[in-house]
């Protein structure tokens, strides 16, 4: 299979300014979806496209007298893919990476996926998955939601963070242990650090939704604990919202929570400015009934380890 | 009686590509019907297949792109599109090789969920001869009627998502 555009015969004795036209124009005029007027050949060029033409077909094995639609749109593709991936050789794509990364439009395994310090431990040993699986989930989610941080201030945003929320379902060995997985991370460009795996157990859940916000809220209904951040109500989650500060209250009397006789434990992502915070999350759970739901399903946790995290 | 809406589906990377970098000059297929399962049997509508009926092809693009399917053969044909529209802004100039080397590698690094499906709602008035019809040749069915417009501005249409 060609590696560049000069693999192909046909393309050799063009300069290299028409080789890549000459290979959109072959590909242009084999695919179901155009979205242009054909691309202007001179004489040479048009000559160089029949023989491409034959030859990728050569290269992909197809018999001469197949011309289906999808026998054309797969020649389509192959030449459009060799340009793209000639294109790129040598490139430092890292620029757009990162700006996908940013945006949250990056492909999931491309982001370099790392955990928060201690929590991997944590985290295996309380859902009895591995570090792999766990770093799997993320780089091929069921379903994955990205959130952009409220601040632009990149030294700001390092406590209120852009963050991605997944889900993910996997086969359990006791079909009772069923649960759904909620991965959340903090992302900064192509790089995501995980923070915390909570686990539904659908026996535990009438029904639960799909998307990832919605599973964490479902879960902060039966686990989480009232907080309160500034001047706003008691609530169960806070999620990228500007709430207005407590007056001349320090920062440590800025959030609480209520866990009444119960251990727990919050997690919060958020900039405290004079007179408000820019919250990127904050939750808190109740561990003594998270904790007894695990143990319930065969596992030996120890605590959820999240601590508060702000500024 | 033609209606007053004209649909048209595109993933929504080719909508932001064609504003980027094809200088918001949107080149499309579309149809005056949404659903053509819907039309009456025996309308010309009634014979627009699947594979070019708004409706269909919004939903297989939204299925496709949700599951973030990377063998799917509808965003194969959308990213086979988008990389030959690259090439053609560089050529007739109106993107520089840093654009264009841009441009293919977010086609390449892209999440595929970014190929899920806008329709574009085009309001038919002023479109006069604006409005090319696709020889039969050209349509997925011979029967059923197919348009394009070379030169839409995105102030001529509405792009919506829906579940």
């Amino acid at each position: 299979m060609p590696s560049s555009l000069t693999d192909f015969t046909s393309l050799r004795a063009l300069p290299a300014a028409s080789r890549e036209l000459v290979l959109a124009a072959a590909s242009s005029s084999l695919a179901q979806e155009t979205s242009g007027p054909p691309l202007r050949l001179s004489p040479v060029e048009q000559s160089a496209e029949s023989a491409l033409l034959e030859e990728a077909r050569s290269f992909l094995n197809i018999p001469d007298a197949e011309d289906s639609r999808e026998v054309q749109n797969r020649v389509a593709a192959y030449l459009s893919e060799t340009l793209l991936r000639s294109a790129l050789t040598g490139v430092d794509v890292t620029p757009v990476r990162r700006r996908l990364g940013r945006l949250g439009e990056l492909r999931p395994d491309l982001y370099e996926i790392s955990f928060a310090q201690g929590r991997d431990s944590q985290i295996t040993m309380n859902l009895g998955v591995s570090r792999e699986d766990v770093i799997g989930f993320v780089k091929q989610p069921q379903a994955v939601q990205h959130l952009r941080s409220l601040i632009e201030n990149e030294a700001d945003a390092e406590v209120a963070p852009d963050m991605s929320f997944y889900a993910v379902t996997p086969i359990p060995r006791r079909p009772k242990d069923l649960r759904t997985l909620v991965i959340m991370t903090t992302r900064k460009d192509d790089r995501q650090i995980i923070w915390d795996v909570l686990a539904l157990y659908h026996s535990e859940f009438g029904s639960l939704p799909s998307e990832p916000i919605d599973l964490l809220q479902a879960f902060l209904t039966k686990y989480g604990v009232d907080v309160r951040v500034g001047q706003s109500e008691p609530r169960k989650l806070f999620l990228f919202e500007r709430v207005q500060a407590l007056p001349g209250q320090p920062p440590s009397a800025q959030v609480s929570a209520s866990f009444g006789p119960f251990s727990g434990e919050f997690r919060s992502f958020l900039r405290l400015y004079p007179n408000f915070a820019i919250i990127s999350v904050v939750f808190g759970v109740n561990e003594t009934r998270y904790l007894d739901t695990l143990r319930r399903h065969g596992l030996s946790p120890l605590s959820s380890g999240m601590h508060a995290r702000r500024r | 009686m033609p209606g007053p809406l004209l649909y048209s589906v595109n993933p929504r990377i080719k909508y932001h590509f064609v504003e980027k970098y094809g200088g918001g000059v949107h080149w499309i297929w579309c149809s005056e019907t949404f659903d053509s399962g819907a039309a009456a049997s025996l309308s010309p509508l009634a014979s627009i297949p699947p594979s070019s009926n708004p409706k269909d092809l919004y939903q297989r693009l939204k299925s496709d792109a949700n599951r973030r399917d990377r063998g799917s053969a509808l965003i194969d044909q959308k990213r086979t599109s988008l990389i030959n529209s690259v090439v053609r802004w560089h050529t007739d100039g109106q993107i520089d090789d840093a654009g264009k080397v841009e441009a293919l590698a977010t086609i390449d690094l892209v999440d595929s969920y970014e190929w899920r499906p806008l329709l574009y709602l085009i309001p038919r008035m002023g479109l006069g001869a604006r409005l090319v019809v696709v020889p039969p040749g050209m349509r997925a069915s011979p029967l059923g009627c197919e348009y394009q417009i070379h030169d839409l501005g995105k102030e001529e249409f509405d792009a919506i998502e829906f579940d």
